[in-house]
């Protein structure tokens, strides 16, 4: 009778085992990385339009990392004078618009504004109103201008009244010269979107083709990270309910992903929150829904359709929808009931305990 | 093969198994914060270690807490306390900020994570 084994043959069998185990322990711990963010990716953040900007930059051998930070850099500039003319309050040239506008004098319009006029007069037409860059005096009425002008309670109802008039009764932005008394002009419902699309478009100028970029929780993406697409998730409006994020989103190729919620800005008074999307027929925070999640191929079309819808309300939104030519929407309501469209629906992978309704 | 070739396998596999669920398993959590104050990097902090942080902003103190691999604004010297509202983050691709202070957050994290939150 042979023993099973010897001291001899025991060692190599131990090494080999060893060795084996300590690669699979290399395996297995290697995925989640101690490193930080990603190597295959170039993050770019920084605060500027009153709220946080992130530019991500797929690298590949077409893009390596200097070229990346090269453009993001060129990106952040080109983002920079956008906000400075944009600005409804600003030195820029809206800014100045808005001067004359006050002092009750014809406002001419740069030629390089008239494209984005020329988007924002179209969405108000296609909305009935809905959606109207006309709102600025009531935005600063309300105080939403700037963070930091944030009222305790509504401003008094003969003001608003006023400042709603005013609206009713101006013309509409179609020509290249302004004047309507008690008007101020505030792009915020449309700008973000339209300067995603600027960024998305000097960045393939660049042959830069995998990017996101995100302002403020308004993005456009381009292409894909690596061999997969990139990955979107939707913030849940009340995210202290439960989880914080509502449904994720796998991206085909070039497309906008906005979102409008009442828990940006706003203020509470006696119980009700009155945030900073205002309903230019009452000149007042548009109620009945808590978050509206638009995708579309074009991102300032997408940020006015948000806005639009967001303001239609629980009742009218999918009209508002089918007027403005979008199909893939997502709302949540008062009660926190998730309603998305059929052409959204399947594409979303909702948090657990999420059950939306899919209406046509 | 022997019994104890027989054992040692198991054990490499049911090693691997734990290994694979401990750390594969939340998929989508992130590993580090990374924390701003106009626009400069303060740092980068894991979310392993509980821990609270003062950052200096433009108007004060902004507080946060990073606990059980999430983290959160708990306070700031801020009028509306939108960045506190957020509540607590664990996504890698999400952020916040308290804008009057200057002070922003977002969450690192490799694997299967989001790319962006939009909000």
């Amino acid at each position: 009778m042979t023993p099973p084994s010897t001291p001899r043959k025991l060692l190599p069998r131990l090494l080999i085992s060893g060795l084996l185990i300590a690669l699979l322990l290399w395996i297995a711990l290697r995925h989640p990385g101690d490193a930080p963010g990603d190597s295959n990716l170039l993050q770019h953040e920084t605060l500027m339009m009153g709220t946080l900007v992130s530019i991500t930059i797929a690298l590949d051998d077409h893009t390596p990392r200097d070229k990346a930070e090269r453009v993001a850099n060129t990106l952040e500039q080109l983002l920079r004078q956008f906000e400075q003319r944009w600005s409804a309050w600003g030195g820029g040239e809206l800014g100045q618009i808005n001067r004359a506008l006050a002092a009750g004098q014809r406002a001419r319009i740069p030629n390089p504004l008239q494209s984005l006029f020329a988007e924002a007069t179209r969405a108000s037409l296609l909305s009935e109103g809905r959606f109207d860059v006309r709102v600025g005096a009531l935005v600063k009425l309300w105080g939403f201008d700037d963070a930091a002008h944030y009222l305790k309670q509504p401003p008094p109802q003969d003001e608003i009244a006023r400042l709603r008039n005013a609206v009713a009764r101006a013309q509409s932005l179609n020509a290249d010269i302004y004047q309507a008394s008690d008007v101020q002009l505030d792009f915020g419902a449309i700008a973000k979107g339209y300067a995603a699309d600027l960024a998305i478009a000097l960045l393939q100028k660049e042959n830069i083709r995998n990017a996101i970029v995100n302002l403020g929780g308004n993005l456009r993406v381009s292409g894909r990270r690596g061999d997969r697409d990139w990955n979107i998730g939707i913030r849940h409006p009340r995210p202290d309910q439960g989880v914080r994020i509502l449904a994720s989103l796998k991206t085909h190729g070039d497309e906008a992903v906005l979102t409008s919620g009442d828990y940006e800005r706003y203020f509470d008074f006696e119980g009700r929150r009155y945030h900073h999307i205002l309903d230019p027929k009452t000149g007042a925070p548009a109620q009945g829904l808590q978050s509206v999640t638009v995708v579309y191929p074009e991102g300032a079309w997408a940020d006015a359709a948000s806005t639009a819808l967001f303001v239609a309300g629980p009742q009218h939104w999918r009209d508002m929808a089918a007027r403005m030519g979008i199909d893939q929407a997502m709302v949540v309501d008062a009660q926190g009931q998730v309603t998305v469209t059929q052409a959204l629906a399947p594409r979303l992978q909702f948090a657990e305990g999420i059950h939306p309704v899919i209406v046509p | 093969m022997t019994r104890a070739d027989v054992v040692v396998i198991a054990l490499a596999i049911a090693l691997v198994a734990a290994l694979y669920v401990h750390f594969w398993q939340p998929p989508q959590s992130a590993t580090t914060v990374e924390v701003r104050s106009g626009n400069t990097l303060v740092g980068r902090y894991p979310l392993s270690e509980n821990r609270g942080l003062d950052i200096q902003g433009r108007e004060g103190i902004s507080h946060l807490d990073i606990r059980n691999g999430r983290v959160r604004f708990t306070d700031s010297p801020c009028h509306n306390k939108v960045c506190v509202n957020s509540g607590w983050l664990s996504h890698a691709g999400d952020s916040t900020a308290c804008l009057p202070n200057g002070v922003s957050i977002s969450l690192l994290g490799s694997g299967e994570t989001y790319d962006a939150v939009s909000f």
